[in-house]
């Protein structure tokens, strides 16, 4: 007798529960191999960027209640995930020895094509992080402005006059005919 | 050909490795639930633990009467792994249909009883505001239940604690009794699959 509603409660848990955990895999399944991009173009290391991502899922699993709700799923999922960048970075610096920091060798030739990746790597990496989630999520993701404002949490105008910035930062490093966009 | 900064993005990426082997979602979700973990345990503090292992053994103690071990597993699982330290109580869970006499009968010898250092008596209703704060955040499941659904309990602190366990039989087959559960993880609880 008392079995009926509990029971159907219980049921509801685990219906909950499951279409939760479905969801949230459907969700890795489409976003975790951008995710692992994005932290790449930031960090410079695949085995990192896998780490990375593999955590800033995890922190958005922990409130995937909440968040799967919410209006801009791809958008909050940059935002952790740049944050779990910055607090790496944070981390690293406080501490870790640093591994993959920039060589010297910013100026070697972008005509060896085989070097060009490189070369890009190496130029954004001169860039505060900041500026450099500001170029990767506008210019690789194509987020629009206000976006990008939004997952960085600063306001547009600190997005234009950065991204400005680093793209003429980039220019120098790379060579003009590189950045015309 | 000039390539524009996308292009040199694309080579960039390039190089990119195949996916490691394993179930990235899962992982994310065992990560996640180490954290949500964690932030419950920050969160509530002590206090917080103590209502959240609780509650969820009303409800999952009333699920599957009278085995309890998967309820207990999943209720006490997630703090166990914590080390924590909180109140010794048994929860005595009453049957829905226990009769005034036999409440009345047991509240009487649990007064009496040498082994009762401290004696309360939670009500059905008590166990239900419990249970809404703690699924607050699931409506639907809080629509789920009514109160007056979750079982009444006696809340009994023992003067040794560490001896409950033929106290506890002897109170699981008093009439009127549901089940004896020990609120406290005392680490012998197998870690339950968890939230």
């Amino acid at each position: 007798m008392t079995e009926g509603p509990i029971a159907r409660w219980s049921q509801a848990r685990r219906r909950q529960r499951a279409a939760r955990d479905e969801d949230f895999t459907a969700f890795v399944a489409a976003t975790a191999h951008r995710l692992r991009r994005t932290a790449y173009l930031l960090c410079g290391d695949w085995h990192l960027a896998q780490d990375l991502t593999q955590t800033a899922l995890a922190r958005m699993y922990a409130s995937w209640g909440r968040v799967r709700r919410s209006d801009n799923l791809n958008a909050y999922s940059r935002r952790v995930l740049i944050n779990t960048i910055f607090d790496q970075r944070k981390r690293r610096s406080s501490g870790e020895v640093v591994v993959a920091e920039l060589p010297e060798s910013v100026e070697r030739a972008p005509d060896a094509t085989a070097e060009l990746h490189v070369t890009l790597m190496r130029a954004l990496a001169t860039l505060p992080l900041r500026d450099q989630a500001i170029v990767v999520l506008r210019y690789w993701e194509d987020h629009s402005v206000e976006t990008v404002a939004e997952i960085l949490d600063v306001s547009e105008s600190v997005v234009k006059t950065q991204s400005a910035r680093a793209l003429t930062r980039l220019r120098v490093l790379l060579g003009e005919e590189f950045v015309r966009t | 050909m000039e390539p524009s900064l996308r292009v040199l993005f694309d080579r960039a990426l390039s190089d990119e490795p195949s996916a490691p082997p394993g179930d990235l979602a899962r992982e994310a979700m065992a990560g996640g639930r180490r954290q949500r973990r964690r932030r419950h345990l920050l969160a509530g503090g002590v206090a917080g633990v103590v209502t959240a292992l609780v509650a969820a053994v009303a409800v999952n103690v009333a699920t599957a009467p009278p085995s309890i071990p998967t309820a207990m597993t999943l209720a006490v699982g997630p703090a166990c792994r914590q080390p924590v330290v909180v109140e010794d109580e048994l929860a005595v869970f009453l049957r829905q249909d226990v009769t005034d006499r036999q409440r009345a009968n047991l509240d009487e010898s649990l007064r009496s009883d040498p082994r009762v250092q401290r004696l309360r008596f939670e009500t059905r209703e008590a166990a239900y505001e419990k249970f809404r704060q703690m699924y607050r955040d699931s409506p639907d499941l809080v629509a789920a239940v009514k109160p007056g659904q979750l079982p009444d309990s006696f809340r009994v602190t023992l003067v040794q604690p560490e001896r409950s366990l033929p106290f506890q039989e002897e109170i699981q087959r008093r009439p009127g009794v549901e089940t004896v559960v020990r609120t406290v993880c005392d680490g012998r609880q197998p870690a339950g699959e968890g939230e």
